[in-house]
């Protein structure tokens, strides 16, 4: 049988010529939609390290001196404002746990801080005095202030929720697993100190929590939770928090519910509630604003255009090619052959052609992404923080491979669902009424 | 003639529905893609409301001042252009005009008890650079540059008074009353530069000029419009040798980096120096040829089919005396008409396309999405552009006739008697 169909594609060689050129440009063009929306993919399919469902974000605000509702005779002091909120939120019955979030130190925040730290030579993995860059989170421990159990966090020791140390040290740290893999070569740091990027203070790890990206796209990287004993230590202006939704609180009625009767509780003077939005919705915000959405749109219209002109192209071809052989099929239905042997010529045929073509636009790929790499979806300060791993999207011929066998499976199903149906169609024609046609 | 071939091409098309149908399908898809992009560039790159210098016209966004102290601290921040910078930037040859204006997002304005409000301070040549169609009312002059004035976006005065007839009446902004002297057509979101729902004049007291009487930085985005007779990298040039001097001035370890960039590369945000419009669009290029020529592979593959469907036909017809030209008119005449049908399918799909995903498909290839941007106005003249109307069809067409023409000249290539025994 492959004899004879490679003797027919043989025979039609000039049509079949345009349809693998076709076939070789959309495998080219489909690789190259597909490779970024694989990377965004793949780094989102990287573990959060927090729970972002039930997660609000309480906004707190002052008004300028330029604002029309700015009271200049007010001189509230803002922290006991701020605090006051604090405690009215905390009393809420559907909240679970509150912590303040401060600029910066919590996940898709929209910016980072990162400094570089420093390890003893007596502490480090291979014995030599050791620089990390991490990204720093400050967060406080005050009463009922709960940033860990607020967000999630993941004690890399025990596997449970994380749980917050007041242990009155201003210089107590929590580092992420990374962090603590890379600079100790162990999970076993609690107790040891590094030190900041000055040099000057001596920082103590008093937890190790699982790996947290600082965007939803980012590779994780090295994370240092800097924990202030209470909001004096740390200078706090007008400051936002987060709430935990305790499990089966219905939020969008819960949200209803705190516009309308907790809002006006907060704030004074001039400081006021801002409202509350959903960590989910402030984080795909963020996504859209670093170009993520347009990005998806792009490159999936791209793709479908490539799906429908291969569609098009093999349906086209194959149907006016069935016709064209209905006197050949005519005559093998007459000689015995089934109507399936007769779908399953037409299907070989064009698995042959899709993979020949394929594999004839690989090596084109090959030098595209040797001379100019894979797609650059993400925007350069995120690729410039992150900490290799054993990712899919990291190891270059894993990534290539990969984008090659979804592009491959793409286009060959595509193929064979233009294929599959002008072949039934011919297959189904009675041998007497072929060959009298002709 | 040619009505002939014309009634032949479209029995024809009502013959082989399937083939037509797929040539049409595949020619709108193309036209579709490539007109949005077409749209897309346009509007960003090209000469829209009230951006209609955008082709002579020099940008100064910010200035990136990095700072290196004795004890290994750095930081480095962008700020806007100082006055003094500005009046000097003023003075350069080739000058048309140069306009000075900050605001937007930076500034909260609540006007006559609305939040948030999208106000900007600009200076008088504003008006020069962008030609703002003034509905009523006429732009604030130097004589006015410290008086409480504004002019409004008709959508502002409609959202205020119900009205567009508000000359001469007052606002409040931010606790200062201001009174409209001007009402102009509302630009939209694709014109960021400018776009702003009222503008008054830079040296108004709520102008929070926190750097002010710094020689380099401060706090206006500068648009330059450059002479017609200028060479304009002569004059960004000169933007260049000024801050230089002015920042040999200032201490050592300061470090003045300007982001000076003609309108399209702005939009493009291209990271090299020097680059021509041709390579920051390369990109882009790739792909639009990618959506011609697969499209345009697809048919030939199909026409191909087609006309070794029908050597029987060419050789009854060349059997009768119909010359090689005749054929080829006739095969050619069949295209054009799918092709054309195409085309208007194609063009329809990307107006609906466009107008429907307005809010974010200006956005599209940007890399930084202000999400909390106003919504864009799309207008006729942004969709009907002759000139992009034209070229899509243009090359749609050239690609049509070229996938139909090389399986046509093949298929004549045989002889009437080879032509007959295929059937």
């Amino acid at each position: 049988m492959i004899k004879l169909i490679l003797h027919q594609m043989w025979n039609e060689r000039r049509q079949n010529g345009w349809l693998f050129l076709e076939i070789v440009a959309v495998s080219i063009f489909l690789w190259l939609a597909i490779d970024p929306l694989f990377i965004l993919e793949s780094r989102r399919s990287i573990p959060a390290g927090y729970v972002a469902d039930n997660l609000y974000r309480i906004k707190l605000k002052e008004y300028k001196e330029t604002h029309i509702k700015y009271n200049k005779n007010c001189r509230e002091n803002s922290l006991e404002v701020c605090r006051n909120a604090f405690n009215v939120v905390k009393s809420i019955p559907e909240v679970e746990y509150v912590c303040t979030a401060i600029d910066r130190s919590y996940p898709n925040s929209g910016s980072i801080s990162s400094s570089i730290c420093y390890i003893d030579s007596t502490l480090s993995a291979d014995g030599e005095t050791k620089s990390l860059g991490a990204v720093f989170y400050q967060i406080t421990s005050e009463e009922g202030d709960n940033y860990p159990a607020t967000f999630g966090l993941v004690n890399a020791l025990t596997g449970e929720t994380a749980q917050i140390v007041n242990n009155g040290n201003v210089n107590s740290v929590f580092v992420s697993r990374s962090f603590a893999m890379e600079g100790f070569g162990t999970l076993n740091v609690v107790g040891k100190k590094i030190r900041d990027s000055g040099g000057k203070s001596e920082l103590m790890i008093c937890g190790v929590v699982e790996d947290i990206p600082f965007q939803q796209y980012a590779n994780p990287t090295h994370v240092v939770f800097h924990t202030y004993p209470s909001y004096e230590s740390r200078y706090m202006g007008v400051f936002d928090m987060f709430i935990r939704l305790k499990e089966g609180v219905d939020g969008k009625a819960f949200m209803r519910r705190f516009n309308e009767e907790i809002t006006p509780q907060l704030g004074g003077g001039n400081i006021y509630c801002g409202g509350i939005k959903s960590h989910i919705d402030e984080r795909d915000e963020l996504n859209e604003m670093m170009g993520y959405g347009n990005t998806y749109r792009i490159q999936t219209a791209l793709t479908l255009f490539a799906v429908l002109c291969t569609f098009l192209g093999v349906v086209g071809t194959f149907w006016m090619r069935a016709n064209a052989r209905r006197r050949d099929i005519g005559l093998m239905r007459s000689v015995g052959a089934s109507s399936g042997r007769i779908v399953a010529q037409f299907v070989v045929e064009a698995v042959l052609l899709v993979t020949v073509a394929f594999l004839v636009a690989q090596p084109l790929l090959m030098h595209k992404v040797y001379a100019m790499g894979f797609a650059e979806p993400l925007v350069d300060f995120i690729t410039r923080t992150d900490v290799k791993g054993d990712y899919i999207h990291d190891i270059a011929w894993v990534h290539f491979v990969a984008v090659s066998i979804i592009s491959y499976i793409i286009i060959l199903l595509v193929a064979l669902s233009g294929v599959v149906i002008p072949a039934c169609r011919i297959a189904r024609i009675l041998p007497s009424e072929a060959l009298r046609d002709e | 003639m040619i009505l002939i071939y014309l009634k032949q091409a479209y029995r024809m098309m009502l013959q082989n529905r399937l083939y037509s149908a797929i040539y049409v399908v595949g020619t709108a898809l193309s036209v579709s893609f490539v007109m949005t992009l077409f749209i897309i560039f346009y509007i960003k790159l090209g000469p829209v409301y009230p951006e209609y210098n955008r082709s002579r016209t020099v940008s100064m966004n910010y200035i990136t001042l990095e700072v290196n102290s004795d004890d290994g601290w750095f930081s480095s921040s962008r700020y806007g252009a100082s006055q003094n910078l500005c009046n000097l930037l003023r003075e350069i040859d080739g000058c048309e005009a140069l306009a000075t204006h900050c605001g937007g997002h930076s500034y909260s304005f609540t006007v006559n008890e609305i939040d948030n409000c999208d106000g900007r301070f600009v200076n008088n040549d504003f008006w020069r650079v962008y030609d703002f169609e003034f509905l009523a009312g006429k732009p604030f002059t130097d004589a006015d540059a410290h008086s409480p004035l504004v002019v409004v976006s008709e959508n502002f005065a409609r959202q205020l008074f119900a009205t567009a007839d508000v000359v001469g009446r007052e606002i409040n902004i931010n606790n200062t009353r201001n009174r409209i002297v001007g009402v102009v057509k509302s630009p939209g979101g694709c014109t960021p530069d400018c776009y702003s729902q009222f503008w008054i004049p830079a040296a108004h007291s709520l102008l929070n000029n926190e750097k002010a009487g710094h020689s380099i930085v401060g706090e206006y985005e500068v648009e330059i419009l450059c002479s017609p007779s200028y060479d304009i990298d002569n004059i960004v040039s000169n933007v260049k040798g000024i801050i230089e001097r002015l920042a040999s001035e200032r201490p050592e370890n300061e470090k003045y980096i300007p982001k000076i960039a003609r309108h399209w590369a702005k939009i493009l945000n291209v990271k090299d120096e020097e680059p021509t419009l041709l390579d920051a669009l390369s990109k882009y290029i790739y792909v639009i040829m990618a959506l011609l020529f697969i499209p345009a592979l697809n048919l030939g593959g199909m026409i191909a089919t087609r006309m070794s469907n029908r050597m029987d036909e060419i050789g009854v017809r060349k059997s009768f005396g119909a010359t090689n030209v005749n054929i080829v008119y006739q095969v050619l005449c069949e295209n054009m008409l799918l092709t054309a049908m195409g085309t208007v399918t194609g063009l329809l799909l990307a107006y609906i396309i466009t107008y429907t995903a307005k809010d974010w498909i200006l956005t599209i290839f940007d890399v930084y999405v202000n999400t909390l941007a106003p919504s864009n106005i799309i207008t006729g003249d942004m969709l009907l552009n002759p000139t992009i109307i034209s070229l899509t069809v243009l090359l749609i067409f050239l690609l049509n006739i070229i996938s139909a023409l090389l399986p046509t000249l093949y298929s004549l290539r045989h002889s009437i008697s080879e032509s007959l025994n295929k059937k």
